[in-house]
């Protein structure tokens, strides 16, 4: 008998043993369209929901955050008066006001710590593939993956956690479209926000950064840039844990 | 395994109405795949429990991402990948996927052994399922991928994330592993039948 046929027959084999398989007999399509419509809203709806609460609300948990949703140029005089800088997130009308044709976030997170901390900061992620420091974003773990799997189409990092102290930090900005903003909280306490699509991160240079939860927990800022749903993305927020070395020496 | 040839609208016509934000017409799709998906995610996570999950977040990524998928292209590669992916994803920080297949082959042994090899069909999937156990994520995909899902080569390496050249050498090299499985003193596999 020729390989060929040996290896047939060992195929035959290999296909039972799979579809012997037992799999759980579910509907995942009722699931993920439950999934689905519960994370999409219209955009027109998304739209008057956020002017509904940039007149008041959103100004208001931007206070308790500490992360500044800027507002267009007839509210500016209040958010110098707030005088939070450690994050503003400013809304554009368009999609197309993003501009994508700027570098990566995760390609300029500045220069790799040597001897890169052991923490899992996500233990759901496991160990991350690199720690950088950056003086805008603080630390950063860094996760790595394939096209399939990340935050940005073409590149090949699939999640990154930034920390930074409150106190000293150094504030950035983000420009997004503003049906992709959303308000969530972690551990259904701290306030965050979600931004579910590309955005701009305006950093001195702009960037470009995947879909991030930013969140502010007992005076520390963190941004996760993830390819996930917001869900997930929220209960990987939740695991976050507070190694020594979670944020940069000094 | 119904393909998407025996049925009457395409994977080619639903996707673009996925791509436009059409629930409906993406959950088809996933009606349609969900078979795949589940049996991929099994494999790769090395047990049935939480393949659902696994496929569920899957499909929410697919759904995401569909507007990169290649017109023309088949899904089911694209939608494998993306399954691994997201097992693991679910993987990290655990390190029980060896032990949790072998004990799902383990239990399969023990019931054919109970059997007494009544049918040599079941013993011989048995024994191939409990050789499996013993490969890594890596090697049950690839073989899943060749026999199970029937992948061409150029699909192989799109579901890897590979290039042509190396799916021949990870397959031929997974084979062979699987070979020394079954060669193994313990395997009860009726000897001669795939060597």
């Amino acid at each position: 008998m020729t390989r060929d046929v040996l290896d047939d027959e060992l195929g035959d084999g290999i296909r039972d043993a799979v579809t012997d398989l037992d799999i759980p007999n579910v509907d995942l399509s009722s699931r993920v369209v439950a999934t689905l419509t519960s994370t999409r809203r219209p955009v027109n709806q998304e739209r008057s929901v956020w002017t509904r609460r940039l007149s008041l609300a959103a100004v208001a948990a931007a206070i308790v955050l500490g992360v500044l949703v800027t507002v267009p140029p007839t509210r500016s005089a209040m958010a110098s008066w707030l005088g939070i800088t450690t994050v503003t997130v400013t809304p554009v009308d368009e999609r197309t006001d993003i501009d994508r044709d700027v570098e990566p976030v995760a390609d300029d997170l500045g220069p790799t710590v040597p001897g890169a901390p052991t923490i899992e900061p996500i233990p759901a992620l496991g160990q991350p593939d690199e720690v950088s420091d950056d003086a805008t974003l603080g630390r950063s773990y860094l996760w790595r993956t394939d096209e399939t799997d990340a935050a940005l189409p073409g590149t090949d990092v699939h999640a990154v956690l930034s920390v930074a102290p409150v106190d000293g930090g150094t504030a950035f900005g983000k420009i997004a479209f503003v049906g992709d903003i959303e308000e969530v909280q972690i551990d259904g306490a701290v306030e965050a926000i979600w931004v579910s699509a590309d955005h701009q991160l305006a950093d001195s240079d702009p960037l470009l950064s995947g879909p991030a939860l930013l969140w502010i927990r007992d005076g520390i800022r963190y941004r996760l840039e993830v390819a996930d749903s917001k869900v997930r993305a929220v209960e990987l927020a939740e695991t976050v844990t507070l190694g020594t070395d979670l944020l940069p020496a000094g | 395994m119904e393909r998407p040839r025996d049925r009457e609208v395409s994977d080619g016509e639903l996707i673009p109405g996925a791509r436009a934000g059409d629930v409906n017409a993406f959950a088809t799709l996933v009606q349609r795949h969900q078979d795949f998906a589940l049996r991929v995610a099994t494999v790769a996570l090395g047990t049935s429990q939480g393949a659902d999950d696994v496929a569920q977040e899957a499909f929410v990524r697919l759904f995401r991402t569909i507007g990169r998928f290649r017109d023309g292209a088949a899904l089911e590669p694209w939608l494998a990948r993306i399954v691994t992916n997201v097992a693991r994803n679910h993987q990290r920080g655990e390190r029980r996927v060896a032990s949790r297949w072998m004990r799902l082959a383990g239990q399969r042994t023990e019931q054919a052994a109970s059997a007494d090899h009544r049918l040599d069909v079941e013993a011989e999937r048995t024994v191939v399922s409990s050789a499996l156990a013993q490969l890594s994520t890596e090697d049950r995909l690839i073989l899943t991928y060749r026999w199970y899902v029937e992948m061409s080569e150029a699909e192989m390496a799109d579901a890897l994330g590979c290039a042509r050249g190396t799916v021949k050498s990870r397959l031929s090299r997974a084979m062979a592993r699987l070979r020394a499985q079954l060669d193994a003193p313990n395997a009860d596999l009726p000897r001669g039948e795939f060597t």
